[in-house]
């Protein structure tokens, strides 16, 4: 039991009018348990109560709403000496010390608050509008029990992650077996100099982020928690291994992801993130085949649903539609609990549903525009453009070039690039305009952004869009056909292959067929990129908000790291059926995943065993039962007696429990106890026993119908004769309105 | 369909190169290597499975990757790319399908012990609603 607990602990104890060998008053241990100079005092049905002619000064207001007084003990007096004074008053139900109910651990990061998966109190984030309460994976109640996610390696299978981002270098795999910078495959996983990860893309050892999308993923798994920066991730702490296989534009293919899965699950990865996904595909292909070398190695793997807001039972999204047990696919939720709308899902093959929308984590800083890579074309010039037209029948070079700068359309004032201008374009001709030389030397990352505005004759006349690092030898990166709409789209192109070169270009080639013109293609606002990931670009506004079920998955992968690292002997299988289980049931999920519930981290965690559990005899046909409700996790509690013929239920009990009174206890008898805390995939975790022996009945008594949940309490033993039949029920709704706060903290 | 984009985008591997701006004749890029998407809006991004040449092929072991280049030389094959000794990614000339490139390479079964289409996959970031600091 961590410190938390241990001041959170909830000690209730009785006060018996008869009282038994086992009657006397324990304080419980510990700092600033409760306040030191209050009691919370529930009088009796119809008793008659004056607590200020006592010498007790109520602290709360009596407006008939609040069942208990809230009082100031009396100088000189202790809580215990105070509660053993109002021990024989009959006018009291019910007294306990004023308890200390602190928060579940929050962090103290200064964005933890729109991090609304992680706790949702209905705020609005983003601009957006207000959310749902308790609509989210209970997480921040869930670090209660662990924020330490270290023991498991999470491999993130992205666009690399920025190793250099503040919330995450403290939390990058390192690769033990490595030395950097040897050249020698030290380990011999095949891989050279791979200390932290590896780039599966560019078949290198730096597997930084020159997108975004990979540090955001691995920022939700696991951006430092509590350290003062930014936001956090669902582990305070983690171990992310980062392992690229999509480009700078998002995009990868099969080869590198199952080159990817195989090294995570041989360099020591638990759990695999892949927030990824595509069309192609089939069951026993050589993704599938990886992710079962993960499962018969026991890793997990998180894969997104998919956004095309489809049913993946009838349209597959790969690999989320394969069928391996250690897969978790995941679609996303809203901050209200609704399936966002972009999220596929599916009845069989989309497991559970996860906050996906406005989600706040880690990017990169913005990237930089590469100096004199830049063209807008807002001042009416080619700006060192140089421009051709060709006849491809023939490929001769045409002497009237129509390739000119136009304000046909433009995205930024007032003249873009263009074919022809003022006229559709000419069947076969080859239109290009190629850009001056952009120094890259240094430069790691480039990327080509641009703003395309097309109409082509769809899948016949194609703009190309092509680089080249000698403007000799040219390679296609991008070829558009179709139309726009008069819309400029803005557009990028991974140029990380032309990193270093000293006179990169880019070219814009349209080619046209023999039949069909339109009005052709208008490019603006073209920029060669570098990112910055030094360590010194870095600043606090490395956040970003982004949606999809790219983000709900890791949500799912960080809860998978933070459930396993707390309970590290879980199989894959069990680790899967433990999330699975114990989530939140999501009417907007039902029918639409295979479990139809949102994550619930707290629910997810290990159950914990009562503790200081206490039987003490009220009367002949009654035993109080009070203890220690340590875990998080319980669905419900079960009261159990042994009479000397085995345990046997007498009472399910509400989450967060701590006391019972059986009023139907045998008498003359020898009873033994027990409390069983029950999860909601049917884990059990049972308390030690406490013993009681009832005396033998003298008198016809009036049984008190057995007290249960709301909190229990301990029913007062004074009115063994005609107590009101509603004051257990009152009792517990007393009761239920003071345990609640702990649910609320 | 008029707010609908219908255009598509072509995808090119890399090593497939034209000639350059300034010489007297110019060889059109048709290159079989391509790959087609649809793009319908700027949020979702459809994508065809996979370009209908390039494959990914797994060597039997490492140490058949001298005896493999040798097989994708003489059927004109280039390969793309190797990502880990006995992974790797071939593009054909254009003169077969992948099916067809399939057939051929599995018979050097003591070579190519798995041959299947490199599929293609990509982020699965909604690109609607997006604020912030970032690159979008």
């Amino acid at each position: 039991m961590n410190n938390f607990f241990k001041n959170m602990r909830l000690w209730t104890l009785c006060l018996g009018l008869a009282m038994s060998a086992t009657s006397a008053i324990a304080m419980p241990q510990g700092q600033d348990t409760f306040v030191q100079d209050e009691l919370l005092i529930v009088p009796a049905p119809n008793g008659l109560l004056n607590v200020g002619a006592m010498g007790y000064k109520v602290m709360n207001k009596q407006d008939g709403k609040t069942p208990f007084l809230r009082v100031k003990l009396k100088k000189g007096e202790t809580v215990l000496s105070a509660m053993n004074a109002l021990a024989g008053n009959s006018n009291i139900a019910y007294v306990q010390p004023n308890y200390i109910y602190r928060a579940a651990l929050v962090p103290n990061d200064p964005r933890f608050n729109e991090y609304w998966g992680l706790k949702n109190t209905g705020q609005a984030v983003n601009g957006g509008a207000a959310g749902t309460s308790g609509a989210d994976m209970a997480v921040e109640k869930a670090w209660g029990v662990n924020t330490d996610c270290s023991t498991i390696t999470v491999a993130v299978i992205d666009t690399g992650v920025d190793y250099n981002h503040p919330d995450l270098a403290t939390n990058i795999w390192s690769n033990a077996g490595e030395i950097a910078g040897n050249g020698i495959d030290d380990d011999a996983n095949g891989f050279v100099d791979d200390i932290r990860g590896w780039d599966f893309v560019q078949a290198d050892n730096d597997p930084m982020d020159f997108a975004h999308h990979g540090t955001h993923v691995a920022g939700t798994i696991g951006a430092s928690g509590n350290n003062g920066v930014g936001g956090t991730g669902v582990c305070w702490t983690s171990t992310i291994m980062p392992l690229r296989v999509l480009g700078s534009t998002g995009s990868g293919t099969t080869a590198d992801i199952i080159t990817a899965i195989d090294y995570a699950t041989a360099n020591g990865a638990k759990v695999i993130n892949m927030s990824l996904g595509g069309s192609g595909g089939f069951t026993g292909d050589l993704t599938d085949q990886a992710i079962a070398r993960a499962n018969a190695a026991g890793v997990l793997v998180v894969i997104a649903a998919g956004n095309s807001g489809t049913d993946n039972d009838t349209t597959p999204s790969y690999p989320a539609a394969y069928t391996q047990p250690n897969i978790i696919a995941v679609a996303a939720t809203t901050q209200s609990d609704a399936l966002a709308s972009f999220s596929n899902f599916g009845a069989t093959s989309v497991d559970i549903g996860a906050p996906g929308t406005s989600i706040l984590s880690t990017v990169p800083p913005a990237r930089s525009a590469i100096p004199g890579c830049s063209w807008n074309f807002d001042t009416a010039t080619l700006q060192g453009w140089t421009v051709n037209t060709w006849d491809t029948t023939g490929a001769p070079l045409l002497t009237t070039n129509t390739v000119a700068i136009s304000t046909e359309a433009a995205k930024s004032p007032f003249y873009s690039l263009t074919d022809t201008p003022g006229s559709v374009y000419a069947n076969n001709r080859s239109y290009r305009a190629v850009s001056p030389t952009c120094n890259l030397t240094g430069v790691q990352g480039a990327l080509l952004k641009y703003n395309l505005e097309l109409a082509s004759e769809s899948n016949f006349d194609y703009l190309y869009v092509e680089t080249s690092p000698d403007g000799v030898t040219w390679t296609v990166g991008s070829a558009w056909s179709g139309t726009t709409s008069g819309v400029f789209y803005p557009l990028e192109l991974d140029m990380k292959s032309l990193d270093g070169a000293p006179s990169a270009q880019v070219r814009f080639r349209f080619d046209t067929d023999a039949t069909f013109v339109l009005g052709g293609y208008h490019a603006d606002d073209i920029q060669m990129t570098a990112p910055n990931t030094s360590v010194a670009a870095h600043s606090a506004a490395d956040y970003a908000f982004l949606d999809g079920t790219s983000m709900a998955t890791p949500n799912v992968a960080g809860v998978a790291a933070l459930v396993w690292a707390a309970d590290a002997g879980l199989t894959v299988a069990q680790l899967k059926s433990r999330i699975l289980n114990n989530a939140d049931v999501n009417p907007a999920l039902a029918g639409k995943t295979v479990t139809g519930k949102r994550v619930n981290a707290m629910m997810a965690m290990p159950l914990q065993a009562a503790t200081g559990l206490t039987a003490t005899v009220q009367t002949a046909s009654s035993v109080s039962l009070s203890w220690v409700d340590n875990s998080i996790s319980e669905s419900n509690y079960r009261v159990q007696r042994d009479a000397g013929v085995g345990f046997a239920t007498i009472a399910t009990l509400a989450t967060n429990s701590a006391a019972y009174t059986d009023s139907a206890a045998p008498s003359n008898t020898t009873l033994t106890y027990r409390v069983v805390a029950l999860a909601r995939d049917g884990r059990i975790i049972n308390s030690a026993t406490a013993s009681a022996t009832t005396p033998v009945a003298t008198a016809p008594a009036a049984t008190p119908a057995a007290s249960s949940g709301g909190g229990g309490g301990c029913v007062m033993g004074g009115q063994q004769n005609g107590i009101d039949p509603l004051f257990p029920i009152l009792l517990a709704l007393a009761l239920g309105a003071l345990y609640r706060r702990r649910r609320n903290v | 369909m008029k707010n609908i984009i219908i255009g598509s985008i072509m995808v090119l591997l890399m090593g497939c190169s034209s000639s350059g701006v300034g010489q007297t004749e110019e060889v059109q890029v048709k290159s079989p290597s391509v790959k087609e998407h649809k793009l319908v809006n700027k949020s979702v991004i459809k994508e065809t499975k996979t370009s209908k040449d390039e494959l990914v092929l797994v060597l039997c072991s490492a140490q058949k990757l001298a005896e493999a280049k040798s097989i994708l030389k003489k059927y004109k094959l280039q390969m793309v790319k190797q990502s880990s000794p006995t992974i790797m990614t071939v593009a054909s000339h254009g003169e077969q399908s992948s099916q067809e490139l399939k057939e051929i390479l599995l018979k050097e079964s003591s070579v190519f012990c798995q041959a299947q289409e490199n599929y293609k996959y990509h982020t699965m970031q909604s690109m609607k609603n997006i604020k912030g600091k970032g690159n979008e």
